[in-house]
Formats: structure tokens, sequence, C-alpha cells
């Protein structure tokens, strides 16, 4: 981006004393000639038949070098000088020289931002180098080249790759259209080479414009926090987030797209979950509808008719939740080749919970069995570890089984559920979970049932705990394992009075 | 090389994290607020011990294993809210008098002497860390008391 060194007094003089060896082209970086010119000259000087020809052509190569080098240095000038890029010297005889002094002063404010990796600054200031540029010049010159070099290279920096290739092309045109030194052309060469190489990788990314590179960028980091968000139990947040992903995802497709209907159906589930139903059901229906327009498989349609099932069954419309969580089994099925996967598991488990719900507990112990053979499977495939794959799905699952169980006081099946439920969030959080906390309280209310209330007081202090970190807001829980606590250890501070007032015997 | 210790107020949705993974409370405590650090902290400096023992109430939380610290303390919300009520009634002066008025009772302790001489400084922290708690609890934080 520095102006060229090279003086045209100082060619002429090497083509006169050292042009037979090739040095004014050396010195004007016509690297090839130069050689070739020396190649003639050894070739010449060799007495091989035929030599003297080639001094003859090297004589009258170097008589048409005096106009070489009159058009290699032609509108180049050296540092310095008047005329030279970034002084505005000279070229204010020929050139405007208040605008010749903006473009210094501009110049001086692109390399301090540049410096400083400030680079929406330095494409701004960059921008207006180029305008002034073109202002003052008027046409084809080695300093608007240069200045659409440095605009270009700042818009590369910032990922303006539409804004950077049409200014380096046009900086290279120009370059190659008045004989920039080579040095500079090769520095606008290889921006450009990077930029091309940056756009080709913005396409395979599906981005076809900035813009549509900003907004993936933008997208993939509201789906990162959301996740975060959800991982960390915050529903509040992570629907603030899915909701700016859902914005995110229709600018980017500008209409329906698989972008956006993943992250309606995410959102739709996330509303779910915060009990906005009207919310959540609108979000399910429209990514249905899109889904049926752009013609997607059911595999796109396995989680919003899930989420419209679940609203339907929290609502009381068994009739309505069972046929779509009997097609989620279908698609989930056929999704699994006829196999085992935690989206089969979901939807048996779901359809359980929902006979279980509505007092039909046959056919919920025969889902939840199915289920079970499922998760086997699954933990088999594993390594028999059970501890990949979706763990607090696998836990509540095992955790609504063993409430079934124990809502019949079949406590000897219902407990060895919970314990795997245990074991696999120890495995997958520490047992830091919700799931783990049901399971906890519900193994708590056993020990209460057979009368080891100490036993019985472990759980529900550990039930209590892992509600306070799980679900810090759920006060009702938090309440509800405290009374446990109290209950228990009121009757425990009991036994133990009457067990001092006992006469010894 | 001297042991010390301060209160780091947190999101209380932010601990689940922590207490799933110690190793990473070390780097968790150092990072800014505007990268989801803590919202608050309070030094103790070399009073910890003392602190401690003066305000039990301060470190009524559970204890946390695997830190890169010499220990670790945490209160989930609900352990701060009932903390910081119990450390409202607290007076400090009362308790400072406590403490240099009875040497020999608290010799034991890390840096006894030093604080039964700085005793002005001492208040000065426990005052911190009933505000700490206050400030806390209105956030509805989560707190982790550690030790390096």
């Amino acid at each position: 981006m520095n102006a060229s060194p090279r003086r045209p007094g100082f060619a002429y003089l090497l083509l006169l004393v050292g042009g037979w060896l090739g040095a004014h082209r050396f010195y004007l970086a016509s690297y090839a000639g130069g050689a070739a010119q020396l190649a003639l000259l050894l070739f010449g000087l060799s007495g091989y038949p035929g030599s003297r020809l080639g001094l003859a052509a090297l004589l009258a190569w170097l008589l048409f070098d005096i106009y070489w080098v009159h058009r290699r240095t032609r509108g180049v000038h050296p540092p310095g000088a008047p005329g030279a890029p970034g002084t505005g010297g000279a070229d204010a005889g020929t050139y405007d020289p208040a605008g010749l002094a903006e473009a210094n002063r501009l110049q001086a404010e692109f390399f301090a931002a540049a410096e400083a990796h400030d680079w929406p600054v330095a494409v701004t200031v960059g921008e207006q180098i180029v305008v002034t540029a073109r202002r003052v010049f008027k046409g084809p010159h080695p300093n608007l080249s240069m200045s659409l070099c440095m605009f270009g290279q700042a818009c590369y920096q910032l990922k303006a790759l539409d804004k950077a290739r049409p200014a380096l092309e046009e900086s290279l045109a120009i370059g190659l259209k008045i004989g920039m030194p080579a040095e500079d052309m090769d520095i606008t060469r290889k921006a450009l080479s990077l930029t091309l190489s940056a756009i080709g990788e913005r396409n395979a990314r599906g981005a076809a414009s900035d813009h549509d590179a900003a907004l993936m960028n933008l997208l993939e980091d509201r789906e990162m926090r959301c996740h975060a968000a959800l991982a960390q139990g915050d529903l509040p947040r992570a629907e603030r987030f899915g909701a700016e992903a859902v914005a995110t995802a229709r600018d980017l497709c500008g209409g329906p797209g698989k972008a956006v209907v993943r992250q309606l159906a995410g959102y739709a589930e996330l509303c779910r979950r915060l009990q906005w139903n009207d919310k959540a059901e609108a979000s399910a229906h429209e990514a249905l509808a899109m889904i049926g327009q752009l013609g997607l498989d059911d595999g796109w349609r396995r989680g919003p008719t899930n989420t419209l099932a679940l609203l339907h069954a929290a609502a009381g419309r068994a009739g309505e939740a069972e046929a779509l969580y009997k097609k989620t089994i279908a698609m989930a099925v056929a999704e699994a080749r006829g196999g085992s996967s935690d989206s089969v598991l979901r939807a048996f488990n779901n359809l359980a919970f929902l006979y279980a719900e509505s007092g039909q507990g046959e056919k919920a112990e025969l889902c939840y069995a199915r289920a079970l053979v499922h998760l086997d499977k699954l933990s088999q495939g594993e390594g028999g570890t059970g501890s990949e794959g979706d763990a607090e799905l696998h836990s509540h699952m095992l955790n609504n089984f063993a409430a079934l169980l124990m809502a019949r006081r079949d406590f000897d099946r219902a407990r060895p559920l919970y314990e795997r439920s245990l074991a696999i969030q120890q495995r997958s959080c520490r047992g830091i979970s919700t799931a783990a906390a049901n399971a906890h309280n519900d193994l708590g209310l056993i020990a209460q049932d057979e009368g080891d209330l100490r036993q019985a007081l472990t759980h529900f202090k550990r039930t209590l705990l892992l509600n306070q970190i799980c679900t810090p807001d759920h006060f009702r829980n938090i309440d509800s394992a405290q009374r446990s606590i109290d209950s228990v250890s009121m009757v425990l501070a009991t036994v133990a009075r009457a067990a001092r007032m006992e006469p010894s015997t | 090389m001297s042991i010390g210790a301060a209160f780091h107020a947190l999101d209380r949705y932010r601990l689940r994290a922590l207490v799933i993974d110690p190793s990473t409370v070390a780097g968790f405590l150092n990072s800014p607020v505007a990268q989801g650090g803590p919202h608050d902290s309070q030094t103790v400096e070399q009073a910890w011990d003392v602190v401690r023992t003066l305000l039990p109430e301060a470190v009524d939380g559970e204890t946390l294993d695997g830190t890169d610290g010499l220990g670790c303390i945490y209160l989930t919300a609900a352990h701060v809210e009932r903390a910081a009520a119990r450390l409202a009634q607290c007076d400090v002066q009362a308790l400072v008098g406590r403490f240099t008025g009875e040497p020999a009772k608290f010799a034991e302790l890390y840096g006894a002497q030093v604080w039964q001489d700085g005793a002005k400084e001492l208040a000065g922290f426990l005052e911190g860390v009933k505000r700490f708690f206050a400030g806390a609890a209105e956030r509805r934080d989560a707190v982790v008391f550690y030790i390096a």
C-alpha cells in the first residue's frame, strides 16, 4: 500500500550502464525480463554458433527498453517526491490541493484504525479515501488504485466481502492499466485471492451475501445462548433468545425456510414448557404449515406434532393428544428404521404418561414396558452404560414408570427403576437435576411408607437441595420438600423423646 | 504464601453448572460480569477463618469438593435469603468485642493474632459481608465462598 520507491532517472541510468545485464529490468521488478536479457548476454558471449545473433537481439531489445522504461515509470512517483501517493505536494499543481490534503488526513486516520484493528472505522475512512481519490484524480491513478486496495483489505478484515471484492478488482484493473509496480500489484492480487476464497467458504455455508452471513452468525449465537440458558434451567431467558432466533431465521430466509421451521419448532416447545400454551400452539401450527409448504419429510413434523400433543394433553383433550402421540410414535419408529432411538423412547413415554394421567393404567404400563425395552437396547448399544443419549429423558421415563407402580403400592418394582434413574443422572451430571430430585423424593416416600424414617429424611434433604439448585424459582417444589423434611424430622424427634422417657427395663 | 477467601454472588441458575463441574469454579470466579461472571464479590482476605467462626450463618451452605481452591462452600438462593435474614440480626461490634475480649478462645483460628490487633479492619469485613448478603438476597443470587 506504500508508494513505489522506483525513480525513472535511475532506471534510465541503469539501462545505459548495466542494460546488457538486464539491471534496469530487475530494478523495475521485471525479473523474468531481466533474467532473459542476462541469459541472452551469456549466450552471446559463449561463442556458440549463432551467438552473435543473440547479442544483436539483445541490442534491439535494449533499444526497445528505452520506451519500455518510459511506460513502466510513467505515473509512478518516488516517495516524498511531488505527486507521490500520500503527499499532497506536487500533484497540488495538477490536482486540487484541498482534496489531496483531505486524502492525506484520511489516510493517517485509516492507518491508525488499521493498527488498532478497528476495522469498522477503517472501512468507513477507507470509503471516504476512495471517494476523495476519485474526485481528485478523475481517472486511473496509482493513488486511486492503492486507496481501493486499502479499502478492500479493510473490508476483508471486517468480513464485508461483497464490498472488498469489487474494490480489489478495480484496484487491480487500474494497476494493470497504468503499469503499477509488480510488488504493489502482488499485494492487491493476494488480498483479492484471500477475499475470493473467503467468499467461497461463505457460499459453501449457504450464505449468498455478507448480510446473510451476518444473519447466520447471529442465528448461531442466539441458538447457542438459548441452549445455554436451557442447560441452566433458565426458561424465561431461553425463551427470549428463542424468540430472537425465530426473528433472525425469518430475516435470513425471507419467507418459509428450513431454518424458520427448526426455530419455530424449538420455540413452540419452549413456550409449552413455560405454559404459554397459545403461543406454543400457534408456533407449532405455523411450523407444521411451513413443513407442508416446503414439502419436508416426517422427521421435521415429529417435534411440533409432539408439542401439539403435549398441549392437547395439558388441556385435557386426551383424544386429540392420543392420536398425535400415536402419530409421533409411527414417525419416530420409521425414522429409526424399526430400531431404538431417543425419539422412539420419548414418543412411548409421552403416550404412556397420557394413559396414566387419564386413568388407563394397563395401557400406560404396556407403553412404559415398550419404552423400557427401547432404553435397554439403547443402553446395550452404548456399551451397557446407558449414560449417553438424552439422560434426562431416560430418567424421566423411568421415574414416570416407577410413579405408576408406586401409585399401585408396588414398591418392589418401583424402587429399582428410581435407582436406575439416579444412576443415569449420577453419570450424566453428578446427580444434580430435577429428574434426580423427583427420584429422591419418591424413594423418600417409599422409605417413609416402609417406616425407614432416617432413610426417608436423607432422600427428602437431597430432594430439597436439588430443587433449590436446579429450579430455584419453583417455590412449590421447594416448600413441598421442606414440609416432607419437617414432617419426618418431627416424627423422628417424637420417637427419640419417647425413647428417652421410656423407663429402662 | 497466605490463604485468603472471598464471597462471590452469582446468578442462581449458574450454580448448577458449577456444582456439576467444580473444576470450573476458579475460572468462573475470575471471569468478568459481562461474560457471565459473578455479580458481586466481598473479600475477607486472611480473616476468612475468623469471619466464618464469627458469622457461621454466612457459610451455612454445602461443601463443594473438587475445586482448585483450598475450600469451597456454596449457598443456593434459598440459603442466601435465610443467611441474609440471620446476618441482618448480627451486631458486628458485639461480635468483634467478643473476639477481642476472649483471645484465648479464638487463638486456634488462622491469623487470629493479626485480627485481634486489627479489630477495626475485621469489623469492616464483617459489615461488608452483611451488606454483601443483603444485596445477594435482594437479587436472589446464589453465593460461593471460595478459599484459595
